[in-house]
């Protein structure tokens, strides 16, 4: 019976594993960081063309604190350049979708889908500025670790999670 | 008796030391053994040679996870070129003596990696810029120990760079 206590403890460290303690600033750092481990490195858009990425941020939003930006760079070998910006609520997170290894690149995306059009898409690049509105975004990260996809999916639905918490009741329905 | 002793104690003594070598301590040595090879020939494709010099094995300034190489070839048909890698030392995959059928004193060691992980820039007439799988060290190999010293020193480095990135929260 001595044992009842060990199996507890076990299974109580299991579970805050399982269960990431990052906030909400520490979250954002995270996926920042992981999209910034692909800084300067290509990848195969269209094989065998590449592509560079650059400037890479993942913050608050400055002018809504429930929103993301998510900044890139993609310096195409061609040369030409595209400036991205993603502008999304977390609490719209509806799931994901995975590049399958066609290429052998180091790095790779995760396209994060929302709930609806709801993720503001801003791109300028050589033929000007176009802003508009769709249901994913594709976030690059390190594939050289096989652990990275499901690091970045868990990463999303945690600061989901979070933004989902933060919100204050609905005072009509929630 | 006693100085049997005295030896083996001076050896495990400085087995331990070498195996404790901290971050800055491993890229210094490997920074020195670089340099070894300053100002020496090297044949190049067979009809040219080249000088090394420029040679530096540093953390990067800005990207504390990062290493980077540099080191300039002086050609013997008067041209020269300056190479630069950066790379993560978490991400070496191998490291092994690259095969040579001359005798010069600077061998060369190939550094694989686990994926294109590595910025490769090579200014000649112009900067250009790449990424690649793997690079070159030059080294001196009139001291036979030399190789697998490096090798030992690259996998160790890789062990200090892992050992300090902090457990990821998501997956490990």
């Amino acid at each position: 019976m001595k044992f009842i206590p060990f199996v507890a403890l076990i299974l109580l460290s299991t579970a805050s594993l399982s269960q990431s303690n990052l906030n909400i600033d520490q979250t954002i750092r995270y996926i920042g960081d992981k999209m910034k481990d692909c800084d300067q490195l290509k990848y195969s858009y269209y094989n065998p063309s590449r592509l560079k990425f650059s400037n890479m941020e993942f913050s608050y939003f400055a002018e809504d604190k429930n929103k993301i930006a998510v900044n890139l760079t993609l310096n195409y070998d061609s040369g030409a350049k595209e400036e991205i910006q993603y502008i999304f609520n977390p609490t719209h997170i509806k799931g994901f979708a995975y590049e399958i290894g066609a290429n052998a690149d180091a790095v790779t995306y995760i396209h994060v889908q929302t709930e609806g059009n709801t993720v503001i898409v801003k791109k300028r690049n050589s033929a000007g500025f176009k802003e508009t509105t769709d249901w994913y975004m594709k976030i690059p990260y390190l594939n050289v670790d096989p652990l990275n996809q499901e690091r970045m999916r868990k990463a999303f639905l945690h600061l989901k999670k979070l933004y989902l918490a933060k919100k204050a009741p609905d005072p009509f329905a929630n | 008796m006693k100085i049997k002793l005295t030896l083996l104690f001076l050896l495990l003594f400085s087995i331990k030391s070498f195996a404790q070598l901290s971050l800055s301590e491993t890229i210094s040595y490997i920074d020195n053994k670089l340099k070894e090879t300053a100002d020496l020939k090297r044949t190049y494709n067979s009809q040219y040679t080249y000088i090394l010099s420029g040679l530096k094995f540093s953390t990067h300034s800005t990207n504390k996870n990062k290493v980077v190489l540099s080191f300039n070839r002086a050609f013997s048909d008067n041209t020269s070129d300056e190479l630069q890698y950066i790379f993560d030392p978490t991400h070496i995959s191998e490291v092994t003596i690259k095969s040579d059928t001359n005798t010069e004193a600077v061998g060369m060691m190939v550094v694989r990696f686990v994926g294109e992980t590595v910025i490769d820039r090579q200014k000649a007439t112009k900067l250009t810029e790449t990424t690649t799988k793997s690079f070159t060290f030059p080294y001196l190999r009139t001291d036979k120990l030399n190789a697998e010293r490096l090798i030992k020193a690259f996998l160790l480095l890789k062990d200090l760079y892992n050992a300090k990135k902090s457990p990821d929260p998501f997956l490990n």
